[in-house]
């Protein structure tokens, strides 16, 4: 019996020995998980559940799983580092729109939303871990002949490829005039010298959403000017939405969450890179500071994403709901988590020297006033209102809100106070900031 | 004494495995935790950017 007791000790203290250890986390992590496929947990897949609910009719099959490109990890499940984010393409909803014969055609109105919805993302193309830019029609798209962005306007292309077809700076007349645009819109195309772009958002092209340069502007309160005045009508795809229900609001906190875990110090990826230093370190051949100060700015972004969680949940509490100025801000700051946060850590991980510093989470959106030089052309829809380059609520609504109550005038002048504040001059620079050999040390 | 010594022998051969199975042991088990460090931070930023569209919506 004693035997049996010893036996039964040792084996219990084996299994928790192992286990504390995490030797059963990786390869059978399904076993208590339920998940024989990744490992995922279930609540995992719950948020991830929830996610697509809150998102945008967003496209079910991913790019990389669809053509099956060869990954160097075929074990592997977890989206590539090409995955960046979802088009909206065409392949989502193969049967919708509008098909003429086997071809698929713009509906009246749609051409701008195909294949503008790209440059919402502008914002993100310095960023090193997001390789695919561009479109590559024959992957992404029905359009499997041709290639959307080689400058060729072939194929199908004239009937949504942009970068080919037409809308260049370069060659803005091209195609526009052409059969196929009265092929689409009808012979009133370019009728009476009314032509596009003239600058001028006529009646038949605001109709017909036919002319997206001289009627970018248009759907959401601009005018003809604006088109030729920022020069970037792809910009103005996406509008923030005028508040979320507490509901979806308390799944975007639960995302923000997950993500705020993976970021962490008991995240998966604070562990790989601990594990990675450790091997530099073991080495003792390498500079292995780089794992550190990544290690330094997932901790000051995971701190900021829970500054910033804190404030939203505050928001719901008291209003029941996301109003459009929280979701501005929560826009802004994801931005600046991505630019300040996710950027340095693989800027860091490659060895770029970095400078570790708080992630301040803004108290609404920030107007970066005398941060640009004479050259710059603002861009609406970038989620930045720039008045000091021309936009305002008449001209880009989507940056500017329209209407401003006394209350956010008042908020947006604190704000202004606390940039202010928080802009780091050299000086500051030195006093709060810890650079990378303090970092070390 | 010998099932001391017995119980402390496989709790020290318990402590290997558990120790080599944790470790990045060469070159090669290092790129390809850097791969996955890289498709960690490719997926977080994904659900950032899933986020922002989330709380926008398209217009024509």
């Amino acid at each position: 019996m004693k035997k049996n007791l010893a036996i039964t000790f040792v084996l219990v203290l084996m299994c928790s020995s192992l286990a504390s250890a995490g030797f059963f986390s990786d390869s059978l992590r399904f076993i208590y998980t339920g998940n024989l496929i990744t490992g995922d947990t279930v609540a995992e897949a719950g948020i991830q559940e929830g996610e697509e609910g809150i998102s945008e009719p967003a496209p079910e099959p991913e790019p990389e799983q669809v053509t099956e490109e060869p990954s160097s990890e075929p074990v592997t499940e977890e989206p590539s580092s090409e995955q960046t984010y979802q088009e909206p393409t065409y392949q989502d909803q193969p049967k919708e729109g509008c098909w003429v014969g086997d071809e698929q055609v713009p509906c009246p109105g749609e051409d701008q939303q195909q294949y503008n919805n790209q440059p919402q993302y502008n914002d993100y193309q310095s960023q090193p871990y997001q390789g695919q830019q561009r479109y590559r029609a024959p992957e992404q798209n029905q359009y499997q002949q041709t290639v959307c962005g080689d400058g060729i306007c072939e194929g199908d292309e004239k009937y949504g490829c942009q970068d080919d077809c037409g809308f260049t700076s370069e060659n803005p007349m091209k195609q526009f005039n052409g059969d196929y645009q009265k092929e689409l819109y009808g012979e009133e195309w370019c009728a009476g010298g009314q032509c596009c772009p003239d600058g001028i958002c006529d009646d038949f092209e605001q109709k017909m959403g036919a002319c997206s340069i001289d009627c970018s502007g248009t759907s959401s309160g601009g005018n003809g000017q604006y088109g030729q005045q920022y020069g970037a009508p792809e910009q103005n795809t996406y509008v923030m939405k005028e508040e979320i229900d507490a509901t979806e609001a308390l799944t975007l906190v639960l995302k923000l969450e997950e993500i705020r875990m993976k970021l962490g110090t008991d995240g998966g990826l604070y562990e790989q890179i601990q594990n990675l230093n450790e091997y530099c370190e073991s080495k003792e051949t390498e500079d292995c500071s780089r794992y550190e100060n990544a290690l330094a700015m997932m901790t000051e972004t995971s701190v900021s994403l829970e500054t910033l969680m804190s404030d939203l949940k505050s928001s719901i509490e008291a209003n029941g709901k996301l109003t459009q100025g929280d979701l501005m801000k929560l826009k802004n700051n994801i931005h600046n988590i991505v630019d300040n946060g996710l950027l340095k850590i693989t800027y860091a991980l490659i060895g770029v020297d970095i400078t570790i510093e708080t992630i301040a989470v803004e108290e609404t959106y920030v107007d970066y006033q005398g941060s640009y030089d004479d050259s710059y052309v603002a861009e609406c829809g970038n989620g930045l209102c720039e008045p000091d380059y021309g936009e305002d609520s008449s001209n880009c609504p989507n940056d500017c809100m329209a209407e401003t109550t006394t209350e956010e005038v008042e908020e947006t002048e604190t704000t202004t106070e606390e940039v202010e504040e928080t802009e780091t001059t050299t000086e500051e620079v030195e006093e709060t900031e810890t650079t990378t050999e303090e970092a070390v040390e | 004494m010998k099932k001391i010594i017995a119980i402390l022998c496989i709790f020290c051969l318990l402590f290997v495995i558990t120790g080599c199975g944790t470790t990045i042991q060469n070159d090669e088990e290092a790129a390809e935790e850097i791969s996955g460090v890289n498709e960690e931070i490719s997926e977080i930023t994904s659900d950032l950017q899933e986020i922002n569209e989330g709380i926008s919506e398209g217009s024509s």
